[in-house]
């Protein structure tokens, strides 16, 4: 308390610049595209919501204890934190930047519930394209630490953004995960989840459970300094992402989900754990919890019992194997999930993909990692065909009690792993393709293409109006006009999200077979969607950042 | 959105400050933020106001003109980005940044 | 029978009705609804307990499953009408007649019963005035109460909610009225006696507890920096010149701020020990940092609050406990200590008009006011001094017409001048005038009368009503305050800035307080959490206020 009765800031309600200012060294932020600039967000106007000069996200640079470190800090309380095409730009322009400059470490202060409906289709680009960028960043050496203790999370796109970085730190009001309390409740039903019931969402998704399984790194009280003096011991711990390290990755995550896939409540985790008494857990100060939690945190050492039920194949193969591989595959398609070799222009390629309009759950993701990191081991080079039909993520409480966005972080590092190792990447979109379940593998590839009649995008309409409360109608007449929020393959393309869209009739086997040939590797769907017409603000912003970088660090 | 746009003649305490500009404020339901610029005519203050909720005109001129006659902003720009902020939390809001860029000022 | 023995001979002719149903004074749940319709008469005044916290529920529910044919007409005695089950009693037919106090949760229904003409209100009374009337028109000739405990012999345990139980009980008991108790446990030994087993009729466990609601928690972390630059005026430019030290707050946001407030900025105004000492006031949470820092010497609760029963028991130096270390609270001495022991009483409202009254009582709805009015008012009765009720008491002299000296309670409005919807506060004419008319009522359902009412606080200004002149000039005290709400802009700026010069209006800057430091860091707790720790870990907050 100083002499006017003023407190220390709390991590869990400072706003983004407050927490910049008080994690850096004093006085050394620099803020790039800033509010000076006031870039005005059309999407938002388009929709009579306010829009705010900085798009949510404060990007920059500053000191951590002399070391230079790059920073993003995501303002909560500015609709959730959601990413939409200035915000997602902002942080992209400063992780390919950082990348050059090699900053002592990135520092990503994640306070968001994922994509901005206003602008659907340009956030979901614009996070896979943070995500690209992020493990490129730690490819090229430099830590990137996830931060999570504000009052929005780290839910959807985020917070599997947040479990690719090199380390998470958390508070006990930071909650990380991948569909919402409110999501669940509003499509399952208030008996899957009941949104209400506060002490329950802290249990499932909060920076204590998280800690406990695995999913967050650091543990600290709730001040700045507890932040800051944690950010100061990991910037120099760097972990690097290798076959040997996403091998234990996927043990460790497949024990967990063979040890409490049975598990209804986290106090039930806990218990398995070894804490004596988990109804306790979460009103256990920060020392204590962390007494009580040494050497219980993780996972028991063998899973028990078998993965999923349902192993046996599916009898009918999916239409598009044969469409796409006339010359034969060797695909094995159980509960939704395609995995094996196929031929195309006379070369061997491996394929993962879903069918049937699926919903990824855990083990579906772990089937899908594994084949990844076997393809790598086996077949050193080997292009890889990601097939994209799937309908969203599983939506239940075992599955976020669990850290489902965790998984899927896992595979999309399998997937970098990949194509850093030299494989090839190819999407084809030849279903639904929605929301998270396509970030967590479709969005990943060199290249995305679509096939005519494919439903892409984040969610309904309806289910948009809801959420937003902007009414159907309006969203509808505004579709019309603008690519940005409302879902279809033209829209995604107009935004730079695909490459081509192939029709279904015809030649698509040929258009693969040209798709394999392409040797790009770099994320080109800025540039893409800028030339379309369709996100034009995104590379604008993104340019604006390296350049202000530019300008600034060179004083 | 409704856009306003006014230009008020200045009184009172004159606000000296070494920075260019300053921002208060989050934009959530019922807050705003207050960008405050040095810049522009010299001997007004220009107000620039984006609101989702329209049909205030008459309040918002009469809180500016309260406040510009307690604080001189001559030779600043005042932008405010709008989501249904009452008039106790917009004054909030300008009395917290001009109290920054005075902070800054010394 | 004899002349005299008229409701004795009652109570009788109903116990040996209920006899043959329940022969010994522990009953059955399952039986309730047929004890019930052996003891009530048609028209009987019967009371249901029930308040803003706990509620005899069960037996409300089994009062409105009984058959309308064998139980009807009754008068309906209850300071709240805060069930369903308490709407269905009139919807059936049951009862007709209704004196109450407080009706928040169902104040829609009960205005729709009214205009379906289901039922007729005899008043909209306070706490205690309604106490009052137990013990002079309206004593109940059946009462269904409820208790944590009792033993075989019917005595009760309270536990920490005692609340209207000790006086509805000695009302219903000594006029030979039938009391009946729902109770959560039956024991073998009570861990204390609060109402004696020869008082008591009857006793149901019921199948659950009773329900009780935790209405006096507020999360810090909804504290917004308005209601922290409001309850920085306060302290400054109310409790630090007047130097109250006996007090009530209101229930709301406001006045939370006002307790986190106090160990952190009354501290760096050196205000410990000379204010807010001693508090009529039920448990809030937020009270526990200024406890906790030494400000507080003793709190008198009307009643309980879920999640403090710890932290109470372990601090007995400043709240009320009994010998087994739990609580006792009770709603009726609360209220005589709020209106007669007080400096200072301060709450919020819904509308104020031009002239300083004020209600929450709006169009559609029946709220009813629970205690505000009673320690919102100047207790003409009190005889002994306190600086504060002094200090009060001589501004007002001067310009009241008084011969001699006299003191003055501190009657205070905490409101922002527009609503969270942007609904404008100030009003030329309160909703209540029109409620009034609709409803057939004799006077409108104001809360705190304007004559009542010494300062009023909003983010312009404090308004010192007691300074002003005339009505002219207290008219103009309130719209110098009222902001940019219609009744504000109609301020003359001339007689405004007169009454800022002298000293009736004082704003922000004239006490000196910096804008910037009206931030959630100057809360001793910024949530929950840290009431917790602030308790020590004595503080067990309900699972919906568990927000980490």
């Amino acid at each position: 308390m100083n002499s006017r009765g003023m407190r220390p800031p709390l991590y869990s309600c400072a706003d983004a610049r407050k927490l910049l200012a008080h994690l850096l060294d004093q006085g050394s932020f620099i803020e790039f595209c800033g509010p000076r600039e006031r870039i005005a967000n059309p999407h938002l106007a388009a929709l009579n919501v306010p829009m705010s000069f900085d798009d949510g996200v404060a990007v920059g640079a500053g000191m951590l204890n002399g070391t230079e470190v790059y920073c993003a800090a995501q303002q909560g309380a500015f609709i959730g934190g959601a990413v939409g095409e200035i915000h997602g730009a902002k942080v992209t322009g400063l992780l390919e930047r950082a990348r050059e400059r090699k900053p002592g470490a990135f520092l990503f202060l994640i306070d968001s519930g994922g994509v901005r409906l206003h602008e659907a289709n340009a956030g979901l680009i614009g996070i896979s394209e943070m995500m690209r960028a992020l493990l490129d960043l730690r490819a090229s050496g430099v830590p990137c630490i996830g931060m999570i203790g504000g009052r929005e999370g780290a839910f959807g796109g985020m917070g599997i953004l947040a479990r690719c970085c090199d380390h998470v730190i958390m508070n006990e009001h930071g909650r990380l995960g991948m569909s919402g309390p409110g999501v669940i409740e509003n499509v399952m039903g208030v008996e899957e989840f009941d949104a209400g019931d506060r002490a329950m969402i802290w249990r499932t998704y909060g920076g204590k459970h998280r800690y406990l399984i695995g999913e967050a790194d650091c543990f600290v009280d709730d001040s700045l300094e507890a932040f800051r003096s944690a950010a100061a011991a990991l910037m120099s711990a760097r972990t690097q992402i290798t076959a040997q390290s996403l091998g234990a990755g996927q043990r460790d995550l497949e024990g967990r989900y063979g040890a409490f896939r049975a598990c209804t409540d986290a106090m039930e985790i806990w218990r398995a754990l070894g804490i004596e008494r988990p109804e306790e857990v979460q009103l256990l100060s920060t020392a204590d919890f962390l007494r009580v939690a040494a050497g219980r945190k993780g996972v028991p050492a063998a899973p028990q019992g078998p993965m999923e039920a349902g192993r046996e194949k599916e009898a009918r193969s999916p239409a598009i194997l044969a469409r796409l591989f006339p010359a034969g595959h060797r695909c094995e398609v159980r509960r939704g999930v395609i995995t094996g070799r196929a031929v195309c222009a006379g070369r061997e390629i491996a394929v993962i993909g879903t069918t049937n309009h699926t919903t990824i759950d855990i083990p579906m993701s772990l089937r899908l990692s594994a084949h990844v990191l076997a393809t790598v081991e086996s077949a050193p080079g080997m292009p890889i065909v990601m097939l994209v039909d799937c309908a969203g993520q599983q939506l239940s409480r075992e599955a976020e009690l669990l850290g489902i966005n965790g998984y899927f972080a896992h595979l999309l590092k399998c997937l970098h792993h990949a194509r850093a190792s030299g494989h090839h990447l190819v999407s084809v979109v030849y279903g639904k393709a929605l929301s998270g379940a396509f970030l967590s593998f479709g969005l990943m590839g060199d290249q995305v293409y679509g096939i005519t009649g494919s439903e892409v995008g984040v969610m309904k309409l309806s289910a948009m109006a809801r959420v937003t409360k902007i009414s159907e109608r309006q969203l509808r007449r505004l579709g019309e006009t603008s690519a940005v929020f409302a879902p279809g393959m033209e829209n995604f393309m107009r935004l730079g999200g695909n490459q081509e869209i192939w029709t279904a009739e015809g030649e698509v086997e040929d258009r693969l077979a040209a798709a394999l040939r392409v040797a790009d590797r770099d994320d080109r769907r800025r540039a893409l969607g800028a030339e379309r017409g369709g996100r034009t603000l995104a590379r604008m912003v993104a340019e604006k950042v390296k350049a202000d970088v530019a300008r600034e660090m060179s004083r | 959105m409704e856009k306003l746009d006014f230009t008020f003649r200045c009184s009172g305490e004159r606000v000296e400050s070494a920075a260019v500009s300053v921002l208060v404020g989050v934009v959530s339901s019922g807050n705003l933020e207050v960008f405050i610029e040095k810049g522009g005519d010299p001997s007004c203050c220009r107000v620039e106001v984006a609101t989702s909720h329209g049909g205030f005109e008459r309040a918002w001129r009469t809180l500016f003109a309260d406040f510009l006659f307690q604080y001189d902003l001559s030779g600043y720009a005042i932008w405010i980005n709008d989501a249904g902020a009452v008039p106790a939390v917009v004054k909030l809001r300008l009395h917290q940044a001009v109290e920054e860029l005075m902070e800054k000022g010394r | 029978m004899e002349q005299w023995q008229h409701l004795r001979e009652g109570k009788r002719r109903r116990l040996e009705r209920a006899r043959q149903i329940a022969p010994s004074k522990i009953v059955r749940h399952e039986q309730t609804v047929d004890l019930l319709q052996a003891v009530i008469e048609k028209g009987d005044r019967v009371c249901i307990e029930g308040d803003n916290q706990k509620q005899a529920d069960f037996l409300a529910a089994a009062l409105a499953r009984c058959d309308a044919g064998a139980v009807s007409d009754l008068h309906m005695i209850m300071s709240s009408i805060s069930l369903p089950e308490h709407i269905a009693l009139f919807e059936k037919g049951i009862a007709r007649t209704v004196d109450f106090c407080y009706s928040a949760r169902e104040g829609a229904r009960l205005a729709s019963l009214v205009a379906n003409r289901k039922i007729s209100i005899g008043a909209i009374h306070t706490y205690p005035e309604l106490y009052a009337r137990y013990f002079m028109d309206l004593t109940p000739h059946v009462s269904l109460i409820c208790a944590d405990a009792a033993d075989g012999a019917g005595n009760l345990y309270t536990g920490f909610n005692t609340e209207d139980t000790a006086v509805i009980a000695e009302a219903t008991a000594f006029r030979n009225g039938v009391l009946i108790a729902q109770v959560n446990e039956i024991v073998d030994a009570l861990p204390r006696t609060d109402i004696p087993g020869d008082w008591v009729d009857f006793v149901v466990k019921s199948p659950s507890p009773y329900s009780i609601t935790p209405l006096f928690t507020r999360d810090p972390a909804d504290l917004n920096e308005i209601k922290i630059l409001m309850a920085m005026m306060v302290i400054k430019g109310i409790y630090a010149p007047y130097g109250v030290r006996y007090l009530n707050h209101g229930i709301g946001y406001n006045t939370a701020a006002i307790e986190l407030l106090l160990p952190t900025y009354g501290e760096a105004l050196g205000l410990k020990g000379s204010i807010c000492t001693h508090w009529m006031l039920n448990p809030h949470p937020t009270l526990i940092p200024a406890i906790e820092s030494g400000f507080v010497q003793a709190v008198y609760c009307p009643g309980s609050e879920v999640g403090m029963e710890e932290y109470i028991r372990a601090r007995p130096d400043i709240f009320f406990t009994g010998h087994d270390g739990s609580m006792r609270s009770n709603r009726c001495l609360a209220h005589l200590a709020g209106h007669y022991a007080l400096d200072l009483f301060i709450g919020s409202t819904l509308q104020i008009d031009t002239r300083g009254n004020s209600s929450t009582a709006t169009v559609g709805r029946i709220a009813g006011f629970g205690g505000a009015p009673n320690l919102g008012c100047d207790a003409r009765g009190r005889r002994h001094g306190s600086p504060a009720w002094l200090k009060a008491g001589q501004e007002q002299a001067r310009y009241a017409k008084r011969s001699l000296p006299r003191g003055r309670k501190l009657v205070v409005q905490i409101v922002e001048t527009f609503q969270e919807r942007g609904t404008p506060t100030f009003v030329e004419e309160l909703d209540a005038v029109k409620l009034m008319r609709d409803m057939g009522q004799e006077i409108p359902p104001v809360m705190v009368y304007g004559d009542d009412v010494t300062h009023i606080v909003t983010e312009e200004g404090i308004a010192n009503l007691l300074l002003c002149r005339n009505e002219e000039e207290r008219i103009q005290a309130v719209r110098g305050v009222a902001g940019y709400t219609p009744a504000g802009l109609r301020r003359s700026a001339a007689a405004v800035g007169n009454l800022i010069a002298r000293g009736v209006i004082t704003r922000p800057q004239d006490l000196g307080i910096r804008w910037s430091d009206a931030s959630t860091d100057l809360l001793a707790a910024r949530s929950v959490r840290e009431l917790v720790e602030w308790s020590k870990g004595l503080y067990r907050p309900p699972r919906q206020f568990i927000r980490w």
